[in-house]
């Protein structure tokens, strides 16, 4: 009943829209043969910008959804063995299965379904498999996650309830186009924001019912065991990609470079000791997804309680879901690797270890230029000008303290702070690129400098009554003229 | 007129000295000592050092000579500089680390940035070793372990090695006052529960810091039976220091005592400048505020 009700409330949209539109057109006319064409003129300009913005957010969820594809499109020969996969669930499922299934570089799994007139009818089905879902699970938990989205569209529901979820991703896509553009958009977005709300209101509790339906169904497949240890390894498997991919892939595919292996690399990640303890604390803890306005998803405990019930015994091997592909899983780096770069080889292929103390040797870099800058454009100039007694003329005028003291000695040994971080970072420079040190970073981001630590020489260089004949002797043999570049 | 609120809040009414006159700083009431940070500033040591000097045994006064000095000793560190060339002593020793500590503080404030946070502990690395020579120095003065306190608390020891530094003041001056607030401090950033511990055996005046420490993460503190304990064994003491009176007062007030708190507005006059007050970041008004609530909400 809820579900005819909701079908009802998406067809009303269309007619909300021509109402609307209709008396937009009616003010227009009545004020016209009022005789009034200053009004007229007005009325025309508003109404037809308002007819604009509803036009297009009508056009939004009739249309098919055309989100960015980022990923790979695998065929039937190509990745035989995932096809075969999804081809058996979806028949376990009682769904047909999808037109083409695509390999994304992101934590998770999706099918969707190009609709049209609202997700009134529907035409191409995809499904998306998350290369970190394939690089983290097991086949059976991989079975469960994608049985479960499969399940989403599975006859077990009732026909209707395809058409209920498909309203609501066309719905969210409408508002999201609507948000942040001009005032007549916003003004038609608030209009369709009610309207949204009673539809997920009347539709939330089947959605829920549908999510536990869908778990069930892949319970059903997979066995409870799978179920429940994917449903906690999700988070994780999120939490360890979301780190790889912020905070190493990207920085470096940002500064040039292109790491020679990237799911072999998160595989490492994965397996560090340093963040053992961080990604242990995800499974046992999963962080409470913030549940927002348009989630559907029931609470994980909840989720995890219900698939402990259904107790559905597990049968036969695991194996690793990357053994379901082809050429050892090659097809996952080119998710997030084009073809097309590397053979224009747009970006420098490094690994790893390069890749860390290049970076490392970068942040050096920034660190020191204002200092190579001030200090006469090389490291044996600074430590000429602090032999001077020109201690001084180095140090930042332009920083203050915590409690904005204007105190000369305190914000004297504020700057004092910064120079000597500064001169690190140009020692430690002056040592690498002389072969006599190197940086190493770990999966966390800790960066560790191998190499003479001359952090008391370097104090000594810049006290007030200090002296370089430390630091100078601990570089003997070195050159001290360069300028150090990126 | 006669139903004027204000009229009830008026401080001339309590005996109170008029809003006017309250400050939250005042110049240094010792004229010696006052006269010797005046010399320090212009970089004159000696007299500095003429303060310093008898101030040995009597570790209380030593402590508060020693943060007075300190005060001008991260203002500008030439009268320090010219003491160690002239007349390298356990005095200056001690001067020196606890001005370190000064600077270290300043450097931070109330800030989060990692620049002020970074200078901050490295001044302070700068300050223990600065203490661990004038402990040398000095083997019977507490003084430098006061101060390893302060570093303790700044840059986390863990705690095997602050019961060590603990140690080592509590045999050359177990009742050493500003010692145990620091100490207070530390066990803040510790654990509160020890902390609690600590101040139910330091006394009354501690157990009322510690109340204030631990305010916002636990709002009914006042009103526990140890606090309030506390507040009435400080009621009945005579002698109370301003800063004993400032928590007195916080605590009074959370009782609703406020008959009991505008006494102790009384004693203190008009002086503002001590703690708690200078914790909050207008020290003037907060104790104004109190003052004036004190006054609207007692009963004449």
């Amino acid at each position: 009943m809820r579900a005819v009700v909701a079908v009802a409330l998406l067809v009303g949209v269309y007619v909300l829209v021509l109402a609307v539109l209709a008396g937009i057109v009616l003010v227009d006319v009545l004020i016209f043969v009022n005789d009034r064409p200053i009004g007229f003129i007005w009325w025309a300009v508003i109404g037809g910008m308002l007819a604009f913005a509803l036009l297009s957010g009508l056009f939004t969820i009739a249309g098919t959804s055309d989100d960015e594809v980022r990923g790979e499109l695998v065929g039937e020969q190509d990745e035989p063995e995932l096809w075969a996969l999804v081809r058996r669930l979806s028949a376990e499922v009682g769904t047909r299965p999808p037109d083409r299934i695509f390999i994304v570089p992101e934590a998770n799994a999706a099918v969707s379904q190009r609709t049209r007139l609202l997700g009134l009818v529907a035409t191409t089905r995809r499904m998306y498999v998350g290369a970190p879902l394939l690089a983290c699970l097991t086949e059976r938990q991989l079975s469960f996650v994608l049985a479960h989205e499969l399940g989403h569209y599975g006859n077990r529901d009732t026909r209707l309830m395809g058409v209920v979820v498909a309203g609501r991703v066309a719905l969210i896509r409408m508002l999201t186009k609507l948000n942040n553009r001009s005032w007549y958009h916003a003004v038609v977005a608030v209009m369709f924001t009610y309207y949204a709300k009673i539809y997920f209101a009347v539709t939330a509790s089947l959605s829920r019912q549908q999510e536990f339906a869908a778990d069930a169904t892949a319970t059903r497949i997979a066995g409870t065991e799978a179920a429940v240890s994917s449903l906690r390894e999700l988070p994780v498997v999120e939490a360890a990609w979301t780190l790889f991919h912020d905070r190493h892939f990207r920085p470096a595919w940002e500064a040039g470079f292109l790491p020679t292996t990237i799911f072999e690399a998160f595989a490492g990640l994965r397996g560090s000791p340093e963040l053992r303890a961080h990604l242990d604390a995800i499974r046992e803890n999963p962080p409470q997804r913030q549940a927002g306005e348009f989630d559907s998803h029931p609470p994980l405990p909840d989720r995890i309680a219900a698939v402990t019930a259904l107790a559905v015994p597990s049968k036969g091997a695991d194996r690793p879901a990357g053994a379901l592909l082809a050429d050892n899983g090659a097809v996952m780096d080119k998710t997030l690797v084009s073809t097309l770069v590397e053979e224009l080889g747009v970006k420098r292929r490094v690994d790893w270890a390069t890749l860390s103390h290049t970076a490392a040797r970068a942040t050096r870099v920034d660190r020191s230029r204002r200092l190579v800058r001030v200090g006469g454009g090389s490291l044996g100039s600074v430590l000429d000008a602090l032999d001077e007694g020109k201690l001084s003329s180095l140090l930042r005028t332009d920083v203050r303290p915590g409690s904005g003291t204007s105190g000369k000695r305190v914000r004297r040994e504020f700057a004092r702070g910064l120079l000597i971080a500064e001169l690190t970072a140009l020692v430690e420079l002056t040592l690498a690129d002389q072969h006599q040190a190197r940086w190493e970073s770990d999966w966390l981001g800790t960066t560790t400098f191998h190499g003479a630590d001359l952090g008391a020489e370097i104090e000594q260089a810049t006290d007030d009554r200090g002296s370089t004949a430390g630091l100078r002797a601990a570089l003997a043999g070195l050159r001290l003229d360069q300028a150090p570049t990126r | 007129m006669v139903l004027d609120p204000t009229r009830h809040a008026d401080p001339a009414r309590w005996g109170l000295v008029p809003d006017v006159d309250v400050r939250d700083f005042f110049p240094e009431e010792d004229p010696v000592l006052a006269s010797a940070v005046k010399s320090a500033s212009r970089g004159q040591w000696r007299e500095a050092a003429d303060v310093m000097a008898p101030t040995w045994g009597d570790w209380d006064r030593r402590a508060r000579v020693t943060e007075s000095l300190a005060r001008e000793g991260a203002r500008s560190d030439e009268w320090l500089n010219n003491w160690r060339d002239e007349r390298p002593d356990r005095d200056l020793a001690v001067l020196d680390a606890a001005s370190w500590v000064r600077v270290a503080k300043e450097i931070l404030g109330d800030s989060e940035e990692q620049d002020h946070v970074d200078g901050f502990h490295r001044v302070l690395r700068r300050a223990e070793r600065a203490a661990r020579h004038a402990a040398e120095l000095a083997p019977q003065d507490p003084t430098p372990w006061w101060t390893m306190i302060q570093i303790a608390g700044g840059l986390s020891f863990d705690q095997s090695r602050f019961a060590e530094i603990w140690h080592e003041l509590l045999v050359r001056a177990p009742q050493h006052r500003a010692a145990h607030e620091d100490a207070l401090e530390y066990w803040a950033g510790q654990s509160s529960e020890v902390m609690l511990d600590f101040a139910a055996n330091a006394g009354p005046a501690l157990v009322l810091r510690a109340a204030f420490l631990l305010e916002d993460d636990d709002p009914v503190i006042w009103r526990t039976s140890l606090v309030a304990d506390a507040m009435e064994q400080l009621l009945a003491a005579d002698d109370l220091s301003n800063d004993d009176r400032g928590y007195l007062i916080l605590a009074l007030y959370d009782h609703n005592r406020f008959t009991d708190a505008i006494e102790q507005f009384r004693a203190l006059g008009g002086r503002a400048d001590g703690a708690p007050w200078k914790r909050y970041e207008d020290p003037k008004g907060t104790f104004l505020e109190y003052r004036v609530n004190s006054c609207r909400k007692a009963k004449l």
